[in-house]
């Protein structure tokens, strides 16, 4: 389970009694409903298709056509706890089909790679220091504005499953079932796009200058580190 | 002690705490040693923060009206259940 999967698994625990509830009521007629069940995820169902399609009108267009989906083959939902992720699974397959039909030469972007588990050894070359960075700083719209950019520069396949992870909190397994890949490839890739950030960034926050001179010399910055 | 390749190998698995015990007892004795590998983590926690902020990845204004005057539009529809 990842960090913010863990937290917000009690958060949810809350507000599940409501939700299996509305559900329930949705099923047996009460259509307008589907409003307030759908109201907490909408957002998630934006970043998420953001994270495969770019363009904002394609983005809308699809969380509406997933969410009409939702409804409409809401008695498909096996486990009425996992509404989030029964929902979000809907808005990735949405827009993966979208990405399809528009971009066909993307098709495999998402794919899974058998050869990619064994490769998680991935290090930045280089990377922010934000030691300096206090942590009651880290609301600044300065570091947001550098995470999105650095988040919308990721390959597809890293960015989904960050998203997914690391913006919107599921699980390891919830996430392998929804991209249809193995627990083992999720891990790979949320590790891979971590450390793909923390690369990316480094060039905004003006690396000390010991490591920008090592760099320009060619050196690996973990060369001198204590093994 | 554990090597910086096999700290950075395993820095997500310590910031999701999905190592056991032993591991992260040498993880952390090793970022007690080393600063690359703590300002690593340190930095990589904080975007994980600021990721999981609502205000990170933001909503078009209006999105969440037209997601639902679409969805009451499609309700409203007489062949829907």
């Amino acid at each position: 389970m990842t960090a913010g999967a863990q937290q917000e698994t009690s958060l949810a625990d809350s507000s599940q009694t409501g939700e299996r509830d509305l559900i329930r009521r949705i099923r047996a007629g009460e259509k307008d409903l589907f409003h307030a069940l759908l109201r907490p995820y909408e957002r998630s169902m934006y970043s998420v298709i953001h994270s495969i399609l770019p363009n904002p009108a394609d983005i809308e267009e699809v969380a509406q056509e997933a969410a009409f989906k939702a409804y409409l083959h809401l008695d498909q939902l096996a486990d009425e706890e996992k509404f989030k992720a029964w929902l979000l699974r809907i808005a990735v397959n949405e827009a993966q089909t979208r990405r399809r039909r528009d971009r066909p030469q993307l098709y495999d972007a998402l794919e899974g790679d058998a050869a990619e588990e064994s490769e998680g050894d991935f290090r930045p070359r280089q990377f922010a220091d934000w030691r300096d960075w206090p942590s009651d700083s880290l609301d600044r719209e300065e570091l947001r504005t550098a995470v999105r950019d650095a988040v919308a520069k990721l390959p597809e396949k890293y960015r989904v499953v960050f998203v997914l992870a690391d913006v919107e909190s599921l699980s390891y397994e919830q996430i392998a079932a929804m991209l249809a890949l193995s627990v083992a490839n999720v891990k790979t890739r949320l590790h891979r796009a971590r450390m793909k950030l923390q690369e990316s960034l480094n060039p905004a926050f003006r690396p000390r200058m010991t490591d920008h001179l090592s760099l320009l010399k060619g050196m690996n910055p973990w060369s001198r580190a204590r093994r | 002690m554990v090597s910086c390749k096999a700290v950075v190998a395993e820095l997500s698995n310590f910031l999701d705490r999905t190592v056991d015990a032993e591991l992260r007892r040498k993880i952390e004795r090793h970022l007690r040693r080393c600063v690359r590998c703590s300002t690593l983590l340190d930095s990589a926690r904080k975007v994980l923060i600021i990721s999981g902020d609502d205000r990170t990845f933001e909503v078009p204004i209006g999105y969440s009206d037209r997601l639902h005057e679409y969805l009451a539009a499609k309700l409203a529809e007489p062949d829907h259940r």
